[in-house]
């Protein structure tokens, strides 16, 4: 135990870093880009606060495909583009740009799914009241569905730590790169065991951090 | 509300920023995987670029570096992924297929050589069934394939991705009436170097038949149960580890060629900084 | 004054069309407590949406004094909006906000307030619908008659010339639904605020209407003085919604006499 720990301390130690570092920072920008794109998704839908129906079957369309593209070839197909963002295409700090874009079209449909399940009324009250557009998106459907987008995050954040075990592949280092390639490539059970229980209990703190949270947030159930 | 949303972006901003810094010295690309990996390391060290531990060979790891004198940055990474990433490196230790691949074989700067451990390990073996080892026919086969001139077409025919163990003299056998050896190989670049050794060996009274294989596992239960007289395709662990698996009695003869790994450059284009 | 003028609605969708209103017209003075009245699918709901701009009408127009509302665009339509304060039938509260934050919502909206006017205006409407106390409550903490107490102070926070009420009764019991009439009654007396109630309650219109319409499959069947309509009905869907109060009364009283 003692020498299991004095031998990987550090590689554990910077992997719980390099993973934490590329879950938080894709997960922010990523919401800076995905929840405007949520919005956008969800007011310019049919019945929306300002419906472009046509607009938004374009828009869905993108978002659906930057979905379903596999996070290794996208990761792999934006190289040019990340070395332009961070200045190289390797490392944790580059890793975050793949992420980022990964991330925000997931976030895009979260936070429209937050948005929705805001009560048509509410909108069509503040609408009554002489609400812009703009004063409805952030007076009203950004408000009343904290604590949905709360949840969402935490959802998010927990996809973003998934993805971060593929990064490895551009050499970001992390805790799942370290499962793979020491516990599972050369069989050494005690390196895997220790990281599966190191991303369990990230995992569990994360989301418990965000329930705490957003159940705090939550105005609904006083 | 607002106050805290700002504190997060900007400890974001810092956090990204903090982690474009990154080290000085210089980055060096190896793969991921464990076997390539390190004989990575192993080219690196003989570069004198940095020295393992005792006797780790090629189970090392990034873990078992001893002395790191130039401060190299070791990043693993997919092993297909670092001819891309070459421009972000300074250096980077790449498989000869990829970097063929991926049109830079030229611009290699060293590869591992014919004594290396990992040549010696991975190098790719003629293999016959157990106790046909010294048929005359079998010998001469091997001595063709050692002979200067098959070595020498070897290393003029891969553009360094593949490299001849090195030429040996060994004697070919006479052989009375003439011979069939069914040979089973992977179709590149073992049939073609058996290819090129046909005309040669018909000289010797030994005509050679060569049955093309995609696959892994056909070749070795080919020579098992007979109906192949030898095949060329394998390294020894592999086929140490078939031998331990499928329970069949596979000895080699002896190691043809390897398929080195090579130093490339990235930012650095030379290893004149290891003095 | 608002003058609804040969409103006709029709929804129009892929399985067919669906009337709503048809040529429905009817003058509401300024000072009126004006009464809607009729069975549920009568076409009430589209009349309200109509009258406070979430619908276009198909044709015809609403005038609110002698201006059109379907032609308003931009800034002057959300203009027209503040003209006229809506109180929704569920309410329609922000539940991340608390109370007093509900009532400024329509304030801040404006950008012409300084924070202490909000907070002068809020405590004053927060008085004047008797719930001061609950200012930092937050609207699940509150009992139907007081989300509805919100709803009203809200809809008043702008100075509206209008006050449209959805069904503001149908969800509370007896003795709250009374005090929610003297509430609205007392509203109009002070501020002068016209008043559009749309309910299917006969009794609410009898209480507190000074006027009222009675609607009847998407049509105005009848229009006027609540005493007259009422005293003298002229429709037989009139003396179907008074014959249904006449029987309830009856049983009331009778409750009454045997308790």
């Amino acid at each position: 135990m003692a020498e299991f720990f004095a031998k990987y301390s550090v590689l554990l130690g910077e992997g719980i870093l390099e993973t934490l570092y590329m879950t938080l920072v894709p997960t922010l920008f990523a919401y800076l880009l995905g929840l405007p794109m949520g919005v956008l998704l969800t007011v310019t839908k049919a019945g929306g606060v300002r419906p472009a129906p046509r607009f938004n079957a374009v828009f869905g369309w993108v978002v659906n495909i930057l979905r379903s593209l596999p996070f290794m070839i996208l990761m792999i197909f934006i190289i040019p583009f990340t070395r332009l963002i961070a200045g190289t295409s390797i490392g944790a700090a580059a890793a975050c740009v793949p992420l980022t874009i990964a991330a925000a079209p997931f976030v895009a449909r979260m936070v429209e799914q937050s948005l929705e399940e805001i009560d048509a009324g509410v909108v069509e009250a503040a609408r009554c009241m002489g609400a812009t557009d703009l004063q409805i998106v952030t007076r009203v459907l950004l408000v009343e569905s904290v604590p949905s987008l709360l949840r969402g995050l935490s959802i998010s954040t927990i996809t973003l730590l998934g993805y971060t075990a593929i990064t490895g592949a551009v050499g970001a280092g992390g805790l799942g790169n370290i499962a793979f390639r020491f516990g599972y490539q050369r069989y050494q059970d005690d390196v895997m065991y220790v990281t599966v229980v190191l991303l369990i209990l990230l995992v569990c703190i994360i989301q418990a951090i965000f329930n705490r949270l957003a159940s705090r947030a939550d105005k609904r159930n006083r | 509300m607002k106050k805290a949303f700002a504190w997060v972006l900007a400890l974001a901003l810092v956090l990204a920023l903090a982690g474009c810094g990154g080290g000085s010295g210089y980055k060096i690309g190896i793969p991921a995987d464990a076997t390539n990996g390190a004989r990575a390391l192993l080219l690196l060290e003989a570069q004198g670029i940095l020295t393992m531990k005792e006797g780790v060979g090629l189970a090392a790891t990034e873990q078992d570096i001893a002395e790191n004198p130039y401060k190299v940055e070791i990043v693993a990474m997919e092993a297909a992924n670092l001819p891309a990433s070459l421009p972000d490196l300074d250096l980077a230790v790449i498989n000869g297929n990829y970097a063929s691949g991926a049109g830079i074989g030229d611009s290699v700067l060293v590869t591992e050589d014919a004594e290396s451990v990992a040549a010696q390990t991975y190098g790719n073996i003629l293999a016959v069934k157990r106790g046909r080892e010294n048929e005359p026919a079998i010998q001469a086969l091997l001595a063709v394939l050692m002979s200067k001139d098959v070595q020498d077409w070897i290393a003029a025919n891969y553009n360094g991705i593949v490299m001849p163990m090195g030429a040996q003299e060994l004697t070919i056998p006479e052989i009375g009436s003439p011979v069939t050896l069914k040979v089973g190989a992977s179709p590149s670049p073992h049939a073609e170097i058996l290819e090129y050794a046909k005309p040669i060996l018909a000289e010797h009274n030994v005509t050679l038949d060569i049955v093309e294989f995609d696959d892994y596992v056909m070749p070795n239960t080919g020579v098992e149960d007979g109906s192949l007289d030898a095949n060329y395709f394998q390294h020894q662990p592999y086929l140490d580890d078939f031998n331990a698996e499928q329970g069949t009695h596979i000895a080699s003869v002896g190691v043809v060629h390897y398929e080195p790994m090579g130093l490339y450059p990235g930012k650095t284009t030379s290893l004149d900084f290891v003095k | 004054m608002i003058e609804i003028k040969h409103l006709t609605k029709i929804f129009r969708d892929a399985s067919g069309e669906v009337v709503a209103l048809r040529d429905a017209s009817a003058v509401i003075e300024d000072g009126d407590i004006f009464g809607i009245i009729g069975m549920s699918g009568a076409g009430k709901s589209t009349l309200l949406r109509c009258l406070c701009l979430l619908e276009e009408p198909t044709e015809g127009e609403v005038l609110l004094d002698g201006q059109s509302l379907s032609s308003l665009k931009g800034e002057a339509r959300r203009a027209a909006h503040r003209q006229m304060g809506v109180v929704f039938q569920g309410y329609n509260l922000l539940m991340q906000k608390t109370v007093a934050e509900n009532v400024a919502f329509p304030l801040k909206l404006e950008r012409r307030y300084d924070k202490a006017a909000v907070a002068a205006r809020v405590a004053e409407l927060l008085e004047l619908v008797g719930l001061a106390d609950k200012a930092a409550s937050y609207p699940s903490q509150l009992s139907g008659g007081q989300k509805q107490r919100v709803a009203i102070a809200r809809a008043l926070a702008a100075r509206p010339r209008v006050l449209l009420c959805d069904e503001p009764t149908s969800a509370l019991d007896p003795l709250t639904t009374r005090a929610m009439l003297r509430l609205l009654k007392d509203i109009n007396a002070k501020l002068g605020v016209t008043i559009v109630i749309i309910t299917h309650e006969l009794a609410v219109v009898r209480s507190i209407c000074n006027r009222v319409t009675v609607i009847d499959a998407s049509r105005f069947v009848e229009t006027g003085d609540v005493y007259e309509v009422f005293n003298n009905p002229r429709s037989e869907i009139t003396r179907m919604l008074l014959g249904g109060v006449l029987a309830d009364e009856q049983g009331e009283r009778e409750g009454a006499q045997n308790g």
